[in-house]
């Protein structure tokens, strides 16, 4: 029986073997390892009979290590492994439809994030806009300016008039009933008004940065004016 | 290999349909792995490494890395398995991605490739033996040296009939049906030959084997 197969392994070799036989030696090749070693050696004598270069060397090995757990792609399922195929068909569906669902809630979130923050930098913007449109609604009540300037203007005017803190003291102690804490605390919060609408100003408009430029020179302005 | 082998494997069509006897094997064992039987691209690569690793020495020179592509092109030869319709024989498209995986790897390397292809036949049979030979290791040239004499000792040790049967079909690469024809004895005497031949020089073999595994 052994030398049988044998025989149609070396017909094999030789491609002179109908499909049938094909079908046995394959059969047996997958119930014993010998046989595949048997096929080396046969494959071997005619490598060294034809004086092929390196013919000692296998590198049949190697591949075949490599391709382990490795599927084909579009492989057709084999009646006796449909099952595992199956299975292992299924796994990579699962691992697919995971990584789409991943890919979309990914997305998801950055749109998301995207929108959140787009949100809260235009009420942010509309918040200093709106204590902008308080201010130069309020302020130029109390420091007598012309409300038909720009905001700017305003802002202009509000940075300028640096002893706001003097006008707010000044209005404090006009309401004696208001204690002295309350009141710095109104201080603090003016004082971040001016500051948030002059730091929009200057992010919006080149002439925005004047302001600032010109609180150092109002208080040296101030001091002289002072001193006189 | 001689001319008269050469012209045998180019010539040869016995199956009538353009395809020699080795080539409906091959897409035999190719249906195979087509089905998912691994083991029948082992068979195919056990039987094509030596001409592929002899056509690869031919872009890249170095022995290590010589190995390392034909056995790259193997792999991506077992990938691109399905959509091998068998319109060219197993070993043309073998060829074929061997060729196109050496240039790669010149390429990745930053090296020039060859300005001419290697022509598919030469490359099949005429391996240049010389090249190969330098890129070896002298471990390697000893282990094949001592392995071609005691397979030709046991060549020349092998009753008349059945070296003759062996020669003409390794060396010469004829047929079972055209040795028929030379020995004047049926088929199935000139596979019974060849199979018994192989098992003497395989016995002869198997001591230097087993030292060197």
């Amino acid at each position: 029986m052994n030398d049988k197969m044998n025989e149609s392994l070396s017909a094999l070799v030789d491609g002179e073997t109908d499909e049938l036989e094909v079908r046995r030696v394959m059969n047996q090749i997958d119930q014993t390892s010998e046989m595949l070693q048997t096929w080396r050696r046969y494959q071997l004598i005619g490598s060294v009979l034809r004086n092929e270069p390196a013919s000692t060397i296998d590198l049949s090995r190697g591949i075949m290590q490599a391709l382990d757990g490795e599927p084909m792609d579009d492989v057709v399922t084999p009646v006796s492994t449909a099952s595992n195929l199956e299975v292992s068909a299924s796994a990579l569906d699962v691992k697919s439809s995971r990584w789409s669902w991943l890919a979309s809630g990914a997305v998801a979130a950055s749109v998301t994030l995207a929108v959140l923050v787009g949100v809260r930098a235009t009420s942010e913007l509309q918040n200093s806009a709106l204590n902008g449109q308080a201010l130069s609604a309020v302020m130029p009540t109390v420091l007598g300016l012309d409300t038909t300037g720009s905001s700017d203007a305003i802002a202009e005017a509000l940075v300028s008039v640096e002893p706001i803190s003097d006008i707010a003291i000044a209005a404090t102690e006009r309401q004696p009933q208001a204690d002295s804490e309350t009141l710095r605390e109104a201080q603090n919060v003016l004082k971040e008004y001016v500051l948030q609408h002059t730091e929009h100003a200057s992010l919006n408009t080149a002439s925005g940065m004047m302001p600032y430029a010109r609180v150092a020179n109002f208080e040296q302005d101030a001091a002289k004016a002072k001193g006189k | 290999m001689t001319n008269l082998a050469m012209a045998a494997m180019k010539q040869r069509d016995t199956a009538g349909n353009g395809m020699t006897d080795q080539q409906i094997s091959d897409r035999q064992l190719v249906a195979r792995v087509q089905k998912g039987d691994r083991r029948a691209f082992d068979l195919l690569v056990v039987k094509y490494q030596h001409r592929i690793l002899a056509l690869v020495g031919r872009f890249v020179s170095d022995f290590a890395e010589a190995q390392d592509v034909t056995q790259e092109a193997f792999i991506k030869a077992y990938r691109a398995l399905p959509s091998f319709r068998g319109d060219s024989a197993f070993y043309t498209w073998m060829y074929r991605i061997a060729v196109n995986t050496a240039k790669n790897h010149l390429i990745s390397r930053g090296r020039k490739t060859p300005t001419n292809d290697i022509d598919l036949d030469d490359a099949a049979y005429f391996a240049d033996e010389s090249h190969m030979r330098d890129m070896d290791t002298p471990d390697g040239l000893l282990q094949r040296d001592q392995l071609r004499d005691v397979v030709f000792a046991a060549i020349d040790a092998l009753p008349e009939e059945l070296r003759i049967a062996v020669t003409l079909r390794e060396i010469d690469g004829l047929t079972y049906e055209e040795i028929a024809d030379v020995m004047e004895c049926p088929i199935g005497t000139v596979r019974s030959r060849i199979f018994r031949a192989r098992e003497a020089i395989e016995k002869k073999m198997q001591p230097l084997l087993s030292a060197t595994a």
